[in-house]
């Protein structure tokens, strides 16, 4: 079972094509990290809420926000760990998307009015967003890999 | 906060969604491949194409050398076989004429 498991990740030696051996750790190590941090976010998001979110939106929809993100990151880590299931980590991705969207519209709406206190931490969410919809991208050029190799 | 401001948020999150569905549907539906696999073919075939004329050139080469030793062959007498390595004669013996091979060792009349 740990064999298999090993062997269907993306730290296997044979995991990463040829062609894509340089660029091997963002897989292996970015990706991992990012989901990592995306995924202590959401427990923090659960645990304290969203300030932010919190201003615009009633209890139950800002808490639904905090677990979803969760979720979507816990299961986009799944997903680069186990590059079959891709398509878990691309529906994770889009929901991220979305999220992370939300969020920094509301830090902007609350930073740009007036000079607030939003500004650092609106770009850090822009970074973040900016990462997820990077990796959606390279998950659509290795689908439209596989369906030329006839995989799907 | 306006009701404006949770429409606006909202709005947002939404168009991420959106917005990030199309671009993993473009991406996925394009052939990412195609320019790289033309860029190979192309250098691919540049370099081929040097070894390919060398190799046209040393086929034409050969087939004149078949053609002369034939020719000599058939104005010598016959029961004449040229002094030949056997080496030389299992690499060439598609070139040499029919009669000159299988006598590998063999001289000359004289």
């Amino acid at each position: 079972m740990i064999r298999r498991l090993w062997a269907a990740s993306i730290w296997h030696p044979d995991a990463i094509p040829l062609d894509e051996w340089k660029y091997r750790n963002l897989k292996r190590v970015l990706l991992p990290i990012v989901d990592v941090f995306l995924i202590w976010c959401g427990i923090w998001a659960g645990i304290q809420g969203i300030p932010a979110i919190d201003v615009f939106f009633v209890d139950w929809v800002s808490d639904s926000f905090s677990y979803l993100f969760a979720a979507a990151a816990v299961l986009a880590l799944i997903g680069v760990a186990f590059p079959r299931l891709w398509w878990v980590e691309a529906g994770a991705n889009i929901v991220l998307s979305g999220l992370l969207a939300s969020y920094l519209g509301a830090l902007m709406l609350l930073t740009l009015p007036s000079i607030g206190s939003r500004g650092f931490v609106s770009g850090l969410a822009g970074v973040a967003l900016g990462v997820v919809i990077w990796r959606l991208s390279l998950l659509g050029g290795e689908w439209a890999e596989r369906r030329s190799e006839g995989d799907e | 906060m306006e009701p404006w401001g949770s429409i606006i948020v909202g709005g947002l999150g939404l168009t991420g969604v959106i917005t990030s569905s199309a671009l993993l549907f473009l991406r996925g539906r394009g052939d990412s491949k195609q320019k790289l696999n033309e860029y190979i073919d192309q250098r691919v075939e540049a370099q081929l194409k040097g070894a390919l004329t060398e190799l046209d050139g040393a086929k034409t080469k050969l087939g004149a050398a078949a053609r002369v030793l034939l020719a000599i062959s058939r104005q010598t007498p016959a029961g004449f076989y040229p002094r030949l390595s056997p080496e030389d004669v299992a690499i060439l013996e598609d070139t040499l004429p029919p009669q000159w091979v299988g006598e590998p060792g063999s001289v000359s009349p004289d």
